[in-house]
């Protein structure tokens, strides 16, 4: 059986929701970060997922261990995985800012119910 | 030293010496130090002038008197230079200005000297307006501020003498006006004093009008205003003559245009000299200090308008044909005036009570005499009775205020001390003859000077006024009676007319204040004056008994030869344009009328006054002829006639002025307030309720509808995350 493309996009598709449903939702600030995680690694998953399937390739000469020569494809450049790398990043320093937030403002407002925080409001 | 090329280059000095003294004076007041030394300062300074002006009158006897009077001696400054030439300041000396400032010289020392001694009452007795407390510090300023006007009064009269053109003359003939004012107010705080001083001013200033426009028509005629030209181009000579003469005539008249200007120019004299109509200030001018009387309004400023006719007389005459039996054009006027002036001020002069009013009367009668005397072409004679007229006069002005200073005195002495009376509530009148009587004897040195100058002033031979007066009505006789030119006739009639009244009022007023029983308790007890002021009258009466001794007609029999033939005639007979005046020769006729009119005066004096003199001080015998005498001793009611015509109209008009003022001019001034503010209101409605309301409605705009829409901020940021996905959804449904 072969991975189609579109299976990740299903299971992307899925994690998004969810994840967008939690943001949108959820009461609590942590679920509401949480939710956005699995938003951004649905993200990630596409990302990956594009460059596997989509990304245009490049036949090169190979050499193996048995010195042998030959012909290979090759996806042409890292662009999906370094997106993933980034995203994991921006993601982990979003969490800690996130985070140090809500902590900064349970400190000074006892809660983290994201209804009371309505300091904005016009 | 009294060569007059030498003498003649310090003759500034002359109106300088006084000059100085007013500053040293004022600086004096201003540094808290006025009193004694002031009055030392003042006759320091006219006895400088004096002196100095002497020197130069005895430089002009040695030169010769034709060439002095053509070429005369001057000495100018540029002062305001101007396109063609400049105007200058100078210093002319002819015979006529030599006599003239040593006439004032002398008077005006001696003045000095006297007033000194008359305004101590200033110094000791000066009593604060309010408390009434003897103000030793405020008395010796104000007694200092008298010497510091004189002072600048004798530089006006001695500046205009000697000056080189008309408007310095002007310059000086002010700088007179307003020390007059200043000196005849000097006791402002008497209402009649203040009054006085205000008429003196305003009513001279009518006569300086036509003086000012006199000397702008001959500056637009001639082209300058100085009296004598380096190379004759000046207004009394040949030059400038021919031009005013060549203006021919008024149209349709037949009086000349010179004419006019020289009436202009005579306006400015009637006003100064005290001739009718404008006659009215000089006896109020009496207010003043007696000094103030005897120099101004007796002796030198009054005698400044005769001066300048005499100064200008060639641009008289000018108007009038060469040929002699005929006066007409300006000189007619002049005469007329000068005639009808001796003959009235002598008829008032007779029915006046004030010692002093009589006086003054007497010297506007005798300043028409004067002017009567150049209007007939009578120069010489008119300058010789200016100079002996001023010395007695000033002597009889003098020892008036030695009488009226006696009387005071006596007055403290009779009942308890009043002080100086300046509260003018003083219901006794030092100046009222029926109050006197009887000084003969408790005054004696005053009443010999006092009747020596009266000899004089009413033409008894040998003293002054005989001379001068005589050879006045001299002139005028044989221009009337021999050349039979009308005019002159009129004059030789008022003259001796006014001769005779001259005679009776004077006597009267000598036999009212002199002889007889005193007839009151201050006449009893009169002292007689301090010695500074009896020695000037001394030496005053020495001139009234012999000045016109220079004056005598050479021919006339015996006295003539022996007095040198007339040097004063020989001195002053020639103008500067050269014409020569040949002296009469001695008509007995006239003489013996005039010495007639004079006794005839004294007698009838005698008579009415002398033989009992009680009797008529009680009662006046010329109250006899009733309704005529409520005339004369009410002055004709000229006063009161400008009160109801001029100074009506002048009211009236004024509160005309007045009612235009309040109702139609305020009224426009209320109006365009009141429009203004109007206006003003509706603006600020319009401002407050619409440009306001708009601005306003923006402002409400702006913040209800950022109020509306701040709404949306709910700030709950899952709100803001569905929008943005449903927004993200939208606007992938649009791009796609």
């Amino acid at each position: 059986m072969v991975i189609q493309l579109w299976w990740y996009l299903l299971v992307a598709i899925g994690l998004f929701t969810i994840g967008l449903f939690g943001a949108m939702t959820r009461r609590n600030a942590v679920n509401v970060l949480m939710g956005i995680e699995l938003m951004l690694n649905a993200v990630n998953l596409n990302a990956v997922a594009f460059w596997r399937y989509v990304s245009p390739t490049r036949t090169l000469a190979t050499v193996d261990a048995a010195g042998e020569t030959g012909v290979g494809e090759f996806i042409a450049s890292m662009d999906g995985q370094v997106f993933a790398l980034m995203i994991i990043a921006l993601a982990a320093a979003e969490a800690a800012v996130g985070l140090a937030l809500i902590i900064a403002i349970y400190r000074k407002r006892k809660t983290v119910r994201l209804e009371d925080f309505t300091l904005m409001k016009g | 030293m009294s060569d007059l090329n030498t003498i003649g280059q310090f003759a500034w000095l002359i109106p300088t010496f006084t000059a100085v003294a007013f500053v040293l004076i004022l600086l004096q007041i201003w540094s808290g130090r006025g009193g004694r030394s002031s009055a030392y300062t003042a006759i320091a300074g006219i006895g400088a002038s004096a002196v100095l002006s002497l020197l130069v009158f005895v430089g002009v006897l040695r030169e010769d008197p034709e060439h002095l009077a053509t070429e005369p001696f001057m000495r100018s400054w540029p002062w305001a230079p101007m396109g063609t030439g400049s105007l200058d300041f100078g210093i002319l000396i002819d015979p006529l200005a030599a006599v003239t400032v040593a006439m004032v010289g002398i008077v005006c020392t001696m003045i000095f000297i006297y007033a000194s001694a008359y305004m101590e009452g200033e110094f000791t007795a000066y009593r604060d307006l309010r408390s009434g407390e003897v103000d030793h510090a405020l008395g010796a300023a104000r007694y200092a501020r008298f010497f510091a006007y004189v002072s600048l009064f004798a530089t006006g009269m001695l500046g205009f003498v000697l000056s080189s053109n008309l408007l310095q003359s002007l310059v000086f003939w002010e700088i007179m006006g307003l020390c007059s004012f200043l000196l005849i107010g000097f006791w402002y705080y008497k209402p009649q004093a203040a009054d006085a001083a205000k008429k003196a001013f305003l009513t001279t200033r009518i006569g300086d009008l036509f003086f000012f426009s006199g000397i702008m028509a001959i500056w637009a005629v001639v082209g300058t205003v100085d009296f004598v030209g380096a190379d004759g181009g000046g207004i009394l000579q040949g030059g400038a003559l021919e031009r005013l003469s060549a203006l021919g005539d008024v149209p349709g008249t037949v009086f000349p245009w010179a004419g006019v200007i020289a009436l202009l120019i005579f306006g400015g004299a009637v006003g100064k000299s005290a001739q009718f109509p404008l006659h009215v200030w000089l006896p109020d001018a009496m207010e003043g200090p007696t000094p103030v009387s005897a120099m101004i309004h007796a002796a030198t400023m009054v005698s400044a308008g005769v001066f300048l006719i005499a100064r200008m007389y060639p641009v008289f005459s000018s108007a009038t044909p060469a040929t002699p039996g005929e006066i007409t054009g300006g000189m007619f006027i002049v005469a007329g005036i000068g005639a009808f002036t001796a003959l009235f001020a002598a008829t008032i002069a007779v029915a006046q009570y004030d010692i002093k009013r009589v006086l003054a009367f007497s010297t506007i009668s005798q300043l028409g005499y004067m002017v009567m005397a150049l209007g007939i072409g009578a120069y010489v004679a008119a300058v010789f009775h200016l100079i002996t007229h001023a010395f007695f006069k000033a002597l009889l002005f003098l020892g008036s205020g030695s009488v009226i200073h006696g009387v005071e005195h006596g007055s403290h002495h009779g009942h308890d001390s009043h002080g100086h009376d300046q509260h003018g509530h003083d219901p006794f009148d030092p100046q009222d003859m029926r109050n006197m009587g009887g000084l003969g004897s408790r005054m004696p040195v005053t009443y010999v000077t006092f009747l020596a100058g009266t000899l004089a002033l009413t033409g008894i031979p040998v003293f002054a006024g005989f001379w001068s007066k005589d050879e006045i009505l001299a002139e005028a006789f044989h221009k009337g009676v021999g050349l039979h030119i009308s005019i002159a006739l009129f004059v030789w009639l008022a003259g001796t007319a006014a001769a005779f009244l001259t005679a009776f009022y004077m006597s009267r007023q000598v036999f009212m204040v002199f002889s007889g029983q005193p007839s009151t308790k201050a006449a009893e007890h009169a002292p007689e004056s301090a010695p500074a002021m009896i020695y000037p009258l001394a030496f005053l009466s020495i001139f009234a008994v012999g000045l016109g001794l220079v004056g005598v007609p050479s021919d006339f029999p015996w006295l003539g030869e022996r007095l040198g033939g007339n040097p004063f005639h020989h001195l002053l007979g020639y103008l500067p344009t050269g014409a020569h005046f040949e002296g009469l020769t001695f008509d007995a006729l006239p003489a013996a009328i005039s010495i007639g009119a004079a006794v005839g005066g004294w007698a009838l004096g005698y008579m009415l006054y002398g033989k009992d003199a009680s009797a008529a001080r009680a009662r006046d015998p010329l109250q006899a002829l009733g309704g005529i005498w409520l005339t004369l001793n009410r002055k004709y009611f000229v006063d009161e006639i400008y009160d109801a015509t001029f100074i009506k109209a002048a009211t009236s008009f004024a509160s005309l002025n007045a009612l235009f003022d309040s109702r139609v001019v305020d009224g426009a001034v209320n109006g365009a307030a009141w429009s203004g503010g109007l206006l003003s209101r509706i603006n600020g409605w319009v401002d407050a309720t619409i440009v306001d309301g708009t601005v306003n409605l923006v402002g409400y705009l702006n913040t209800e509808g950022a109020r509306l829409l701040s709404l949306l901020q709910n700030g709950r940021i899952q709100s803001y995350l569905v929008v943005v996905f449903f927004g993200l959804l939208a606007l992938a449904y649009i791009v796609s």
